[in-house]
């Protein structure tokens, strides 16, 4: 053999192995090789110098060569993997870069085998590669949208942990810049007219001081996005600083000099900019689209969160200003001795109509007037509306109203002015402001430079209120204020925090196979700021299902926030396959992380193969357990101490056998718990309301309905589940007429829909059985046949099959034409007609659950 | 299972279908509302499916039968299929919507029929 470079397939193919021969014509882009051991001769064909970028007959058959156009990193592995061929397997497998002549780099793979002489001795090396650059790139994007996703999820749990705009502002920066490599990053929040710089990181101190709040018709970057909503990727500082004017003049503050490129994603809130986040990079750079795609859900996961807190913090400066009022109050108690009771009547426990009125009663009575009344204007609509009032007829009805800009009401209303008459009959005072009175004195009522309403007192006789009288009154005005708002602040935040928790809670069930379920959720009444109850089902392989019901100890939009983070991780853990009290050992952990976040919770798991339920319980109420037949009874194993007590505990787990039929309630304590009374009267009273209601959706409401009161102490969250008796098979044998057709119709719906399948699965599994079966009957009529329908629950799929006795069908008749089929193809995930015996038989199956209705 | 009662309006038949219509069904429903057209001089038809719970391709058929027979009389044809019917879904797998005037009411399908304003031509020319 003398020839050395290259073989073409035709003349020398003679010279490839056969089974070689086949599979570089096979696929085309495969190159082959040989190496004969005796002359140390390297034989690549064609293809194979294609691949390492060589033109036909490039290869000039030297090992170095070779060696060379290997990637330099890939050269002693694949060297050595190839040669290891010859004393150990004799096969061999190898991944590596080539290097073609023109720089670019390529994946290859190739695998071979020894070839051998007439003793057996190996006497060469025979191998084909193929270019597998593309699956490499398609593996490397797939590792890289992976990361994306895990870092999102990441930035989900930390900014759900973050309640305050300066919070959330650290964490959405400090994600953004770690993800993209940037050098600085920087978070501005639209404010009216205005841009607020609310966070920054990697900034010269006190760079963005002149940045801070920057009009939002600025030309400046940040405010260019947020104004427009469109994003920046990664525009080099110069060409911005052409498009955007001012920028430049910012360059000293915000390191110009030394910028290379900037990228600029809006926070989108509802459709509307709220704000930006910038990045600033040393260097030009090229923004992926995994990377656009990130910032985009990232500033999405921002606009949300600041959303949330700008209610929240709102909220709070509210309340810091009721502090330092109520710190002034202390102070004017000393001076005024009259006005404790003011004060006091405003701060009482009762209901903010009975406060005003004692206000307005004990004001009264302290400077000596005839009526006092209390009016809260409505900006939107213009008006002065009566709150309270006391002591004039007429002026008490609630549904008096004043044009705000009234002369002499609006002044204090609109301008804040003290107005006091001495004689109303000699100033032009409208008759329905003046009313009777001979004197009256009007005050605004402030609360944090706001003016909420103003404060009315007068006497019947001509008696001028003196210096002091307004002092109080004013003082009066104060404490009112602080009432009305105090009570509004408290409907906003319960508000709040309600909205928050149900944005916590599932937003529906989910639909499976063997069981049934339903849950609430109630929030406590309006005097009651909202706890931390949740509840959670995550369905399982195999069929089972792990449910959790627990509850954070505390109120209000901290508990709230807590109780989601509990949810998220019972999620995760139970679909990492974690047991009932695993997962209570690791939520407690959560629960020390959180700062000991006191809280309780029962977890189960439930296989409705077998009606085995596993639970355990961290000081939470025992689950409810409705026997088909016989007197409810409790799951009170598997308890210990509530969650974030002590470090490291191992909870105890409990399992009970269920009978078919049997439902569990598992529910908080706001549910049973009632002052004055023992636990054992609360479970006493729930056993006995709840029994002989099986179905989930009715028990719920049931017990709700019977035990919590319109004055709940507490909220309550409750979660039923049936394991329903139904059969997770059934056949049906009937005879080959059309009448048969609706009662195939009629049990399967009764099956499914005793399974627990939505109306959608159900309505459409019914439409597609009807189909076979009158495809059964139809085209298959024999004397005496029977159509025979056999249903199975495999998983969550329901897998059917549809046989008759009748005739295999020509092909025109057959089945598969009709609009029968058609219909049951777009209603089933998989059908198939295949023949069997004398007939033909209809296999059919859908997946159950999470399924938009058609239509 | 399937019951049809007959209302006559302005120039439109209108057949009343309730029960569920299958291939037990549909062959009855088809002749009662086949000669209910034969005997009268309404020119148009609407065939009202409030009161269907179920339909299946034999349904589909009997509505394709009866369409097909009032075009060779030139008469025009409705459905009533009220919003959010059980019924709706297998009405758009056949994609029934391209053959045949869906309305969720019975006037509605009248209008379809004879638009308002263009009653008298219509009455006039799809007389037979």
């Amino acid at each position: 053999v003398t020839q050395t470079t290259s073989f073409g397939a035709a003349e020398r193919g003679p010279r490839l192995d056969p089974e070689q021969a086949r599979l570089a014509l096979e696929a085309g882009r495969m190159g082959a090789w040989r190496w004969t051991m005796a002359t140390g001769e390297v034989v690549w064909d064609e293809t194979l110098e294609a691949l390492y970028g060589l033109p036909p007959g490039g290869f000039d058959g030297r090992y170095e060569t070779y060696l060379s156009l290997i990637h330099p990193d890939d050269r002693e592995t694949s060297v050595r993997t190839i040669a290891s061929s010859i004393d150990g397997g004799g096969q061999h497998r190898v991944e590596h870069r080539v290097v073609w002549p023109d720089g670019s780099v390529h994946w290859i793979e190739g695998w071979g085998r020894v070839t051998r002489d007439a003793g057996g001795q190996v006497d060469g090396i025979i191998g084909v590669a193929v270019d597998i650059s593309e699956r490499k790139q398609s593996e490397q994007r797939l590792r890289e949208q992976d990361a994306w996703i895990r870092r999102l999820q990441g930035i989900t749990a930390s900014i759900s942990g973050a309640v305050s705009v300066a919070e959330i502002a650290d964490v959405v920066i400090e994600h953004g810049v770690a993800a993209t490599g940037a050098d600085a990053g920087v978070l501005a929040l639209v404010a009216g007219e205005a841009l607020e710089i609310v966070g920054d990181s990697g900034f010269r101190p006190g760079g963005l001081d002149r940045w801070r709040r920057q009009p939002l018709d600025a030309a400046l970057p940040l405010a260019a996005v947020s104004r427009t909503g469109t994003p920046i990727w990664g525009e080099s500082a110069a060409a911005l600083a052409e498009r955007l004017p001012s920028f430049r003049d910012a360059s000293d503050d915000v390191g110009f000099g030394l910028m290379g490129a900037v990228v600029a994603v809006p926070l989108v809130a509802n459709t509307t900019p709220i704000g930006a986040i910038g990045l600033r990079f040393l260097r030009e750079i090229v923004v992926s689209l995994d990377e656009q795609e990130f910032l985009l859900a990232l500033a999405g996961q921002a606009a949300q969160a600041f959303d949330r807190a700008r209610l929240y913090e709102l909220e709070r400066g509210r309340v810091g200003a009721e502090r330092e009022a109520r710190a002034g109050a202390e102070a004017a108690r000393m001076r005024l001795q009259q006005l404790q009771a003011i004060t006091e009547a405003g701060l009482a426990h009762v209901s903010l109509d009975d406060a005003l009125e004692r206000m307005l009663a004990a004001l009264r009575g302290a400077i000596g007037a005839d009526s006092a009344a209390i009016l809260l204007a409505d900006g939107g609509r213009g008006l002065l509306t009566v709150r309270a009032a006391l002591g004039v007829e007429g002026r008490g009805s609630r549904s008096a109203h004043t044009p705000i800009d009234d002369p002499v009401l609006g002044r204090a209303a609109l301008h804040g002015e003290s107005i006091v008459i001495d004689d109303a009959a000699e100033t032009a005072v409208a008759p329905h402001v003046a009313g009777e009175l001979g004197s009256l004195a009007v005050v605004p009522m402030r609360v944090s430079g706001h003016i909420l309403g103003v404060l009315h007192a007068g006497s019947r006789s001509v008696r001028p209120f003196t210096l002091e009288d307004l002092e109080l009154l004013h003082l009066a005005a104060e404490r009112v204020a602080l009432a009305v708002d105090r009570a509004q602040l408290f409907e906003r935040e319960h508000r709040i925090a309600e909205t928050l928790q149900r944005s916590l809670l599932p937003e529906r069930l989910p639909e499976l196979p063997g069981v049934q379920l339903a849950a609430r959720y109630l929030p406590g009444s309006a005097e009651v700021q909202v706890g931390g109850d949740w509840y959670e089902v995550v369905p399982l392989t195999g069929g089972r299902l792990s449910a959790a019901v627990g509850d954070v100890v505390g109120r209000g939009i901290r508990a709230a926030a807590a109780m989601g983070q509990f949810r998220n991780a019972m999620r995760a853990l139970a679909l990492e396959g974690l047991s009932p009290a695993r997962l209570l050992d690791r939520m407690s952990e959560l629960s020390i992380g959180l700062g000991r976040e006191f809280a309780t919770a029962m977890t189960l798991e439930f296989d409705p193969s077998t009606g085995v339920v596993a639970y355990s319980s961290a000081g939470h109420p025992p689950a409810l357990v409705l026997p088909p037949e016989g007197e409810p009874w409790f799951l009170d194993g598997g308890r210990s101490t509530p969650l974030g007590v002590e470090p490291g505990m191992a909870y105890p787990e409990a399992v009970a056998q269920l009978a078919p039929g049997t439902t569990l309630l598992v529910y908080t304590d706001g549910l049973i718990e009632r002052r004055g009374e023992t636990l054992g009267d609360g479970l006493a009273r729930l056993r006995a309301v709840a029994a002989g209601e099986p179905d989930p959706e009715r028990l719920v409401d049931v017990v709700l309905e019977a035990l919590t009161g319109e004055h709940r102490d507490d909220d309550v969250a409750l979660l039923a589940i049936r394991y329903v008796m139904a059969p997770s098979r059934f056949e049906l044998r009937l005879p080959s007429e059309p009448r048969s057709v609706s009662r195939f119709r009629s049990e399967t719906k009764t099956w499914l829909q005793e399974l627990g399948a939505s109306s959608t699965d159900v309505d459409d599994v019914v439409l597609a059985v009807s189909e076979a079966c009158s495809n059964a009957v139809e085209h298959a009529r024999v004397d005496d046949g029977e159509v025979v329908l056999a249903a199975e629950i495999r998983d969550a799929d329901v897998v059917m099959t549809v046989q008759d006795a009748g005739r295999w069908q020509p092909p025109h008749l057959r089945f598969e034409r009709g609009r029968g089929f058609r219909i049951l193809r777009a209603l089933m995930d998989d059908v198939q007609v295949s023949r069997r015996g004398d007939g033909t038989e209809v296999r059919m199956r859908r997946r159950l659950g999470d399924r938009v209705p058609a239509g | 299972v399937s019951d049809v009662a007959f209302d006559r309006r302005e120039h439109v038949l209108v057949a009343g279908v309730s029960g569920e219509i299958d291939i037990a069904s549909s062959e009855r429903v088809q002749d009662a509302i086949l000669s209910e057209t034969q005997t009268v001089e309404e020119s148009g038809l609407v065939v009202d499916l409030s009161g269907v719970g179920f339909l299946d391709s034999a349904g589909i058929r009997l509505l394709f039968t009866l369409h097909r027979a009032m075009l060779e009389h030139g008469r025009p044809m409705a459905i009533v299929v009220p919003d959010g019917a059980k019924i709706a879904s297998v009405l758009s797998i056949v994609e029934m919507e391209s053959v045949v005037w869906i309305a969720p009411t019975v006037d509605g399908a009248i209008a379809k029929l004879f638009p308002p304003g263009a009653a008298d031509q219509a009455s006039s020319s799809y007389r037979p």
